[in-house]
């Protein structure tokens, strides 16, 4: 163990007895364990991530925040229009770099500043009726942004217990059903079809969404609302469709989870992440692939020089996001 | 550039609040481009209202495309013609 090189220290998630342990886990860090454990070594264990701007990324965490911005108005009691100017002029100063006086530039023609605010405004319009109506929390606050962990129940081989993690968009109540539902917001450029929702069943995110909102809340949580927005070039569509798991569905997400966990323990116990390469095809081609296609003795050193760091930790709280 | 009021309900019942109709929206005239491209520390409220009313203008016209396009009766497809022949075309060369 003591040749090992800890690339987890400090952080929240991971084992304070054994390193590289990662003990609370949210959908990224366990999707990507699951798709190939060479490309979560790369990219959550040692922190190398593409340098490149992730389009997707970046288009989606301005949307999410821009949207809680005016959750938390509406909230706070203001009314409809100014509440929809006010979100407007805060998307516009959150996409504008003071630095470099300049604003957010995108090279995609469907994902850039300008579909962005247009998709917000259209949003709020569509939904100003909104039968989902946001909970608000016993401290007053909307329940929008929620990060939530719990534990799932069993123990690593250091005798620390597993934890699910994330964070949550909305949870709102519909006003003529009164069921509880959990609201996730997507983006894609993709028709809102049955092919485009059913892609959320089965789906670990949304699963552990649904026992988050459970466990953490204790409101029997309908599901989840998938909340879609398809944005293209000159227009904005959107679409809710629910995506329901009973309880069966439930005890065997579970079940699998502590199955993905044991298979963790024992790469880090090897302290080695085997690669998967049945899926460096997968999503446009694996970013790790000019990595993963390099002799292993010099692979870290291109890992250095090709790749950005960043420290990814499920149990962080968004507060910025 | 004046706005219809808005289609919100005043408060009303016990301790509602007296509200007064809201005031008329000014919009700047510039263009979109010309907004996107301001600093929003400089904008005024103007500029945002303008920002807001030109996306709506978008789409009110999206979706009257999309109404016009579901309204419009689809093309019948016409069985062809057992008997037409070369002859029926009276191609000239």
């Amino acid at each position: 163990m003591n040749d090992i090189v800890d690339y987890s220290s400090g952080r929240l998630s991971f084992s304070k007895k054994w390193p590289n342990l990662q003990l609370a886990w949210d959908s990224v860090s366990l999707g990507l364990l699951k798709e190939c454990p060479r490309k979560y070594q790369y990219s959550i264990l040692m922190g190398y991530f593409p340098r490149a701007e992730n389009v997707h990324l970046t288009f989606g965490l301005h949307y999410h925040k821009i949207l809680e911005f005016y959750d938390h108005k509406r909230a706070e009691g203001m009314g409809y229009e100014e509440a929809v100017l006010a979100t407007v002029r805060f998307g516009m100063e959150v996409t504008w770099d003071k630095e470099l006086r300049r604003p957010w530039f995108s090279d995609m023609k469907e994902k850039n500043r300008f579909t962005l605010i247009r998709t917000i405004v259209w949003y709020l319009d569509e939904f100003k009726e909104d039968q989902m109506k946001t909970i608000v929390l016993a401290n007053g606050k909307p329940a929008v942004e929620l990060s939530f962990r719990y534990e799932l129940g069993w123990t690593s081989f250091t005798e620390e217990p597993f934890l699910a993690a994330g964070h949550m968009d909305r949870m709102a109540v519909h006003q003529d059903t009164d069921e509880t539902w959990v609201l996730d917001r997507k983006t894609t450029k993709h028709a809102l079809d049955q092919k485009y929702f059913a892609q959320y069943r089965p789906d670990s995110q949304m699963s552990g969404y649904t026992v988050g909102g459970r466990v953490i809340y204790n409101v029997p949580v309908k599901g989840v609302m998938i909340d879609a927005t398809q944005i293209l070039v000159t227009l904005s569509r959107f679409s809710r469709q629910p995506t329901l798991r009973t309880d069966g569905e439930i005890n065997e997400w579970l079940h699998d989870f502590q199955y993905y966990t044991l298979l963790a323990q024992g790469f880090a116990k090897q302290d080695y992440w085997p690669m998967n390469d049945k899926s460096c095809g997968n999503y446009g081609g694996c970013p790790y692939r000019g990595i993963c296609s390099k002799d292993p003795k010099v692979r870290l050193q291109w890992l250095k020089g090709d790749m950005g760091k960043r420290s990814w930790d499920p149990l962080v709280i968004r507060g910025d996001i | 550039m004046t706005l219809p009021p808005s289609s919100e309900k005043p408060p009303s019942g016990p301790g509602a609040l007296v509200t007064m109709d809201p005031p008329i929206r000014e919009a700047s005239n510039k263009s979109l481009e010309d907004l996107f491209s301001m600093d929003p520390m400089n904008m005024q409220e103007q500029d945002i209202v303008a920002i807001v009313d030109k996306l709506r203008d978008q789409r009110k016209s999206f979706l009257l495309e999309e109404e016009t396009a579901k309204a419009a009766p689809k093309g019948k497809k016409i069985a062809a013609d057992p008997n037409l022949t070369l002859d029926s075309l009276d191609i000239k060369f």
